[in-house]
């Protein structure tokens, strides 16, 4: 791993002069979105005051799951080799520092790390090992795995309630989810849920958590105080693909990426209606939304771009060009 | 392969998987509720009418023949393996002839999770997923995410929620994937693959190809034997 963190650091040694500028704006309390790109093996760093890009930092493979640490001092970035199921040198979370925009460390997870979750303390980490079928957990203090967990097959999505108690893991080929006590690390119970499930998100009161079902082209709704489900509703009567999902920070709207059918619906997370349907670039996959909640920002797989859409009008108000194969959106404060 | 994921997928939900290897003359076997096999159509119709006698499901995963669609349609009988009709749409809509030949599965394919299911085969046997390795996969997952969902296992049961409107799967080939209920047959993509100069084959047309306002439902069934050549299932 530390072959990793120093060869980072010999990438970000070009980038920065564009940095400098970047970290003076962060200090006015300008905000950021960290786009990770699959294909590019890279972050593209936007200044979202003028949407423009303001930096490109190297990570050491292909660049999925990507997340703001709580304090907004660090982002986090799952990195994999290009060879499944075994545990490569590139296989890790690479953790860069906001302030000074350089990859300060890379803590192992398993194979093939997708997607993961931050406690709201910032502590710990649980990630998905696709391949392995296992959630793994980290101390992000010291790097040291705390556990690793058996959960569905193929796990993908990882979602951790606000405050902090349960992790919840999404298995696309057993169609479940599994949650994880994060006091004991133990998987407590599991759920059925629609066909293939991607992404977990819960509510900011944390009474609900939504999954989107790619296959089943729809969301479903847990209760998460019985670990029921509330209910299981469809995108475009289940012809959508959904992948991505962001949720207002009022609770009250969910934004869901449609991976392969090239759109973000925009849905009322009380009634479940499709309040809007917008054309925006191709296959956007991860989505992101600004605390204030006025913008969402979506990372285009294969048009290798990310779409602003302004919450107000639901209308892309700009298109910006990243890395190639771009895959999640993190934005910070 | 099958097997084992749905012993880790029952063990989840507090469940149990046995497999037993069967013979023909087993199907009579008390608390049996699902066979999966074969083939060759002379033991696939012979199973399928076993099966209706003794009331157990058979999920044919590998006799492609028509005849056990049509005519000879068992309401027990459930068929993951696509029919001959199916091959011959998807061959003629991909308007490639001469040497093509269509698929249910390449091991090559990678988009919708088809490379996690294949990586995973790989890894366990060391050779690439075929179909039919891919129909006796599929079939095995279709009977225990069943029976977690309709929350039962008799035959009876399983029947009832394989002919559901709204009940689907996923096979990893992106559709979301049902059966007919008028022959029974798993609504599902095919892949058209032609030989290449090195001996080996590529996947070169997925079939059908959905029209921009078509549901994967209206495209899939494009594919066979169409709604109204046959009374329903068996009935």
């Amino acid at each position: 791993m530390r072959s990793l963190a120093v060869r980072a650091r010999l990438y970000v040694v070009q980038v920065a002069s564009v940095l400098l500028v970047a970290s003076s704006a962060a200090a006015q309390s300008a905000r950021f979105a960290f786009v990770s790109n699959e294909g590019s093996h890279d972050v593209t760093i936007i200044d979202l005051s003028s949407n423009k890009v303001v930096g490109t930092l190297a990570v050491a493979g292909r660049a999925r799951g990507i997340q703001v640490s709580p304090d907004q001092r660090r982002i986090y970035v799952a990195v994999s080799d290009d060879k499944p199921r075994t545990q490569g040198s590139a296989d890790a979370i690479a953790i860069i520092d906001v302030a000074s925009n350089k990859v300060v460390a890379a803590y192992p997870v398993g194979t093939n790390p997708e997607q993961f979750a931050v406690t709201p303390d910032g502590t710990r980490l649980y990630a998905s090992n696709e391949d392995g079928g296992t959630a793994t957990a980290i101390d992000l203090r010291t790097g040291k795995t705390l556990a690793t967990l058996v959960v569905g097959i193929e796990p993908e999505g990882v979602g951790i309630s606000p405050d902090g108690r349960w992790a919840y893991v999404t298995s696309e080929t057993s169609n479940s989810v599994s949650v994880i006590d994060t006091h004991s690390n133990k998987v407590v119970g599991n759920m059925l849920v629609d066909l293939r499930p991607r992404v977990v998100v819960f509510s900011p009161g944390g009474k609900r958590a939504f999954v989107t079902a790619e296959v089943g082209g729809s969301v479903t709704v847990i209760d998460t105080r019985t670990r029921e489900i509330l209910a299981t509703f469809p995108l475009a009567r289940g012809e959508e693909k959904p992948v991505g999902l962001a949720i207002s920070p009022d609770g009250k709207r969910l934004y869901v990426a449609g991976g392969h059918s090239d759109r973000l619906s925009v849905v009322d997370a009380r009634t479940y209606k499709t309040i809007a349907t917008i054309a925006v670039g191709k296959r956007p996959w991860g989505v992101a939304i600004t605390p204030d909640g006025r913008y969402v920002y979506t990372a285009n797989g294969l048009s290798n771009d990310v779409s602003i859409i302004d919450t107000r009008t639901n209308k892309v108000t700009g298109t910006i060009g990243v890395g190639t194969r771009p895959w999640g959106v993190a934005i910070a404060r | 392969m099958g097997v084992d994921e749905a012993k880790r997928a029952a063990e989840l939900f507090g469940g149990a998987v046995e497999q037993i290897p069967l013979q023909i003359g087993d199907l009579g076997r008390a608390q049996l509720s699902a066979v999966i096999g074969d083939d060759n159509g002379e033991t696939c119709a012979a199973l399928a009418r076993a099966a209706a006698r003794h009331r157990i499901l058979f999920m044919n995963v590998g006799c492609a023949d028509d005849a056990l669609r049509v005519r000879a349609c068992e309401t027990f009988t459930f068929h993951v393996a696509p029919s001959e009709a199916m091959f011959r749409d998807a061959l003629a809509q991909s308007g490639r002839r001469d040497r093509a030949s269509a698929t249910a599965w390449d091991g090559l394919l990678t988009r919708f999770g088809a490379d996690s299911l294949n990586q995973r085969f790989r890894a366990a046997f060391g050779q690439s997923m075929t179909s039919e390795a891919w129909t006796a996969w599929f079939a095995v997952k279709v009977l225990w995410e069943s029976s977690l969902r309709a929350k039962s296992s008799s035959a009876i049961a399983l029947r009832n929620y394989l002919e559901r409107d709204s009940t689907q799967f996923d096979g990893q080939k992106g559709a979301p994937l049902s059966f007919r209920t008028w022959d029974h047959q798993l609504r599902q993509p095919l892949y058209v693959v032609e030989p290449t100069p090195n001996g080996g084959a590529r996947v070169v047309a997925e079939l059908p190809v959905a029209g921009e306002t078509e549901s994967f439902r209206a495209a899939l069934d494009r594919l066979g034997t169409p709604q109204g050549s046959s009374a329903p299932c068996g009935r």
